[in-house]
């Protein structure tokens, strides 16, 4: 369902209240947004500038820097398949293939917008390669049995 | 005055004053420099490295448009490794951009013998947007100098419209929250496009004569008037097409006191109703 | 056999603050607080510590300028943004002894008299930056960061959380991104002691480089000389991971040589290792009886980076990995300077031309020359060190190294 703008810039500016207006807390404020609305819609943008005299162009330039925040809606849940060097020795690449069969293209939210998954670089897991974040928690050793079960998980 | 002090180029004493960066003395030593991002009236990007020059006890080159001359100092500028570096750089933008409209960027690479062939590879491909009625954004000609941002932001019209997206080699120039510039906070007062230095921002005009095969720069007069609109006074240039009596282009000159090149709208682009007189 | 200090609380974690000060926890904060911030410093410095996180900068000499400054306002930055492909001490450093962590970053920011500690850690590490969060709470609630800010006030702690970008874990980039910014990184100089964040001085430290502190002050300068060589004194964690029978987080006394931690990592018949992370360089075994050192890996024109080792076996294709670290590079890049921007993608596409086996012949060539551009001119450490491991397997396979 698709939030109407302005009940989207009341929420941003609830959570920007409870984290501070200073432009330092830019990356704070955006996480809990992209965290509430699986990425940080313009309208939010717009809510910064208003609050925190952030430019909108400033906040997109931002967004568009780290991987963790997005501009297009991510799945609820998000598979982070590591492809970094370890990971790759123990099969990331079978591992990428085998989410791409279960959960769909790379990056694409998939059942009902609940999961999505991309790769990802070291995510300093690799004692336990082929390493993988699902839903932010470590899920390593990951195994293709562990995939199909997000799948399930939401089937 | 000003405190001055000896640095050393290529061996040779020179004075530099206090504050003064580095290009700035081998400007006045006459040593040509190549450049890029840097720009008389912007903060120093220091992001094209064209500029750099070698430091004794500096591990890396360094950007001599950003780096303040310190007493002491010595610099080369004509080592291996400083034409290696400045030869290199030419060379990886010319594996990626469109440098058709960037002649003095084509120049430096040529004067450096940057071979144009020697990176091959994925080309900066980040479309062209035609938007609006004043001037128009090709972003495969863009080489990412942050002259735009800087001149749109804080350094001069304090508008924010323009930003730095994404990373690496995907990164680009957005307006607003990435979309057209009529939806950004764009005043159009088109003081990026007077910075930018490969044509990928270009006016409206211009982008259009070029595209017909009529931009003719030769028969361009440059005719110097101080823009009526209001009583700031700003110096204009009407660059004026000889035959046709058209005004092509209007642009500011850089070192003039109260413009330093930038302009309003109203000056860079409402010189319409001149030709409506005319007509 | 080489007794844990930094993970002597492996087997048994204390995660809250009663067990931590059941087994000797905040000893150091105490003796920090007798002797004062002047000898405080002295100490770190006397005792030889350097940065942990890669760059070795003495801790004591970062210390000492930030105390100094004339300008009462300065902050304390933990780095625990641990992103270098192959490095994962810090996590794990936090899991089984957070406080320890704590501790050395309540002692360093007494040291300079901080208006406010920063914890920056990797937006990934979700779960070691809630458990920081909970820690510091625990030791706020306690008291013990009454009197240790500016003129006898408490020492404020916030948490931040990176979004997901390597580039942050350089200094000057994470000061960035602290302020709500892109993480470009910044020209230095300014160095961080003069202008860091928020343009004030600012001592920025490693996780392991603080954790090592409270027992520095505790026991004394002279302790950890007594550890480690003369020139690298104390004791290094190294991440091991690849083709080893036990990967995982190893504590050793520098000058220990490699062959030794490989032994203790069950690595059997390798091709070669990657040390120091992708910043790092490809060691074969003909090395393998090198001491661990600051000093020796300088010798080989190595690096111990961040303690990173990954281990190949003989299938291991090493062009392949190489086009895994190049595409890290090309990803990571921050995008702001040409030579890593362009370069970086070029040098991915050459390496996965070499690593797929259809290259035209010159990239070889090319790569080593398109090396030193980026390491010439780039603006920082990312761009000046994307080629070094590319540059260490070329000269490798033109010795015959190299298995596949
Ligand atoms: S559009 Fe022009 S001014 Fe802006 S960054 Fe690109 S080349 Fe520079
Ligand atoms: S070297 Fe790379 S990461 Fe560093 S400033 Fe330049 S583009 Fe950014
Ligand atoms: S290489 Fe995959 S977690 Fe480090
Ligand atoms: S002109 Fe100096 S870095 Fe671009």
């Amino acid at each position: 369902m698709p939030e109407d703008d302005r009940e989207i810039r009341e929420r941003v500016r609830g959570l920007i209240a409870e984290t501070g207006r200073e432009r330092s807390q830019l990356l704070e404020v955006l996480h809990k947004v992209q965290k509430e609305f699986r990425h940080v819609p313009r309208a939010a943008a717009e809510a910064i500038e208003q609050e925190m005299l952030v430019p909108v162009a400033d906040t997109y330039g931002v967004i568009t820097f780290y991987d963790l925040l997005s501009e297009k809606p991510v799945g609820r849940k998000v598979l982070r398949i590591c492809e970094d060097v370890t990971c790759s020795l123990h099969g990331a690449e079978q591992l990428a293939a085998e989410a791409e069969k279960v959960l769909g293209p790379e990056g694409q939210p998939s059942r009902g917008g609940e999961v999505s998954w991309t790769r990802c670089a070291c995510l300093g897991l690799c004692d336990k390669a082929p390493a993988a974040l699902y839903d932010e928690q470590p899920l390593a050793p990951l195994a293709p049995g562990a995939i199909r079960k997000v799948g399930e998980e939401h089937a | 005055m000003a405190d001055t002090f000896q640095i050393l180029i290529d061996g040779h004493e020179a004075i530099a004053h206090e504050g003064e960066t580095i290009l700035d003395v081998l400007r006045r030593q006459q040593v040509e420099t190549p450049t890029l991002c840097t720009h008389e009236h912007l903060t120093p990007a220091k992001a094209c490295r064209a500029c750099v020059v070698e430091l004794m006890g500096s591990r890396a080159l360094v950007a001599s448009c950003e780096r303040k001359a310190e007493p002491g100092m010595d610099v080369r500028t004509d080592s291996e490794r400083v034409q290696n570096a400045r030869r290199g750089v030419f060379e990886l933008l010319l594996s990626q951009n469109d440098v058709s409209t960037a002649p003095a960027l084509a120049a430096q690479a040529e004067s450096l013998g940057a071979d144009p062939g020697r990176y091959r590879g994925q080309r900066y491909e980040k479309g062209f947007f035609d938007d609006n009625q004043l001037y128009v954004r090709d972003y495969d000609k863009c080489i990412l100098c942050y002259r735009c941002v800087e001149a749109c932001g804080p350094d001069v019209q304090n508008t924010f419209a323009l930003t730095v997206a994404g990373r690496g080699f995907d990164a680009g120039i957005a307006a607003g929250f990435g979309g057209a510039l009529p939806d950004s906070a764009c005043v159009f007062c088109g003081n990026c496009v007077a910075v930018c230095p490969t044509g990928a921002l270009m006016d409206r005009r211009e982008h259009n004569l070029r595209a017909e095969g009529r931009w003719q720069e030769d028969r361009y007069d440059v005719v110097q008037t101080t823009c009526s609109y209001c009583g700031v006074g700003c110096q204009l240039e009407l660059h004026v097409d000889r035959e046709s009596n058209e005004i092509v282009k209007v642009t500011s000159p850089m070192d003039h006191s109260i413009t330093h090149g930038f302009l309003c709208v109203k000056g860079r682009y409402g010189y319409s109703f001149v030709e409506a007189g005319t007509d | 056999m080489h007794e844990s200090v930094l993970l002597r609380r492996q087997t048994t974690p204390a995660l809250d603050l009663g067990s931590y000060l059941a087994s000797g926890g905040l000893a150091g904060l105490k003796k920090a607080r007798e002797i004062g911030a002047a000898e405080t410093v002295r100490i770190v410095t006397e005792s030889g510590l350097v940065g942990r996180g890669g760059a070795g900068f003495p801790t004591g000499r970062k210390w000492d300028s930030v105390r100094t400054a004339s300008d009462p306002e300065r902050y304390f930055v933990l780095n625990a943004d641990e992103s270098e492909p192959g490095t994962f001490k810090d996590r794990v450093m936090i899991d089984v002894d957070p406080f320890l962590v704590l501790e050395g970053v309540l002692i360093g920011s007494f040291a300079i008299s901080a208006t406010r500690a920063y914890i920056y850690v990797r937006g990934e590490y979700r779960r070691e930056a809630d458990l920081l969060q909970r820690c510091a709470k625990e030791l706020e609630a306690a008291g013990y960061l009454e009197g240790l800010g500016p003129e006898g006030r408490a020492l404020e702690i916030e948490i931040r959380h990176g979004g997901g970008a390597y580039i942050c874990g350089e200094e000057t980039a994470l000061f960035r991104s602290i302020e709500g910014y892109r993480g470009e990184p910044m020209s230095k100089p300014p160095f961080p002691t003069v202008a860091g964040l928020f343009r004030k001085p600012t001592a920025i430290n490693n996780v392991e480089t603080v954790a090592n502190v409270p027992d520095i002050v505790t026991r004394g300068a002279s302790w950890l000389r007594s550890l480690g060589t003369e020139r690298s004194p104390g004791i290094k964690l190294y991440s091991v991971s690849g083709n080893v029978e036990r990967p995982g987080v190893y504590e050793l006394p520098f000058g220990t040589p490699l062959r030794e931690l490989l032994e203790l990592a069950g690595a059997h018949d390798l091709q070669a290792i990657l040390l120091g992370g992708a910043a790092g360089t490809f060691v074969f075994p003909q090395d393998f009886d090198m001491p661990l050192s600051y000093e020796a890996a300088q010798e080989r024109h190595a690096t111990l980076g961040s303690g990173a080792l990954i281990a190949f076996d003989h299938e291991t294709n090493l062009w392949r990995v190489a086009e895994r670290l190049g595409s890290f590079f090309a990803h990571e890049s921050c995008g702001q300077c040409v030579p890593c921007r362009v370069g970086t993608r070029r040098q991915h596409e050459m390496l996965e031309a070499l690593a797929d086996g259809h290259g035209r012949g010159s990239e070889r060539d090319l790569l080593a020359r398109l090396g030193q551009v980026m390491t010439d001119a780039s603006i920082c450490g990312l761009g000046q060190t994307a080629s070094t491991a590319v540059r260490s397997l070329l000269d490798a396979e033109a010795k015959g190294l190299l298995a596949v």
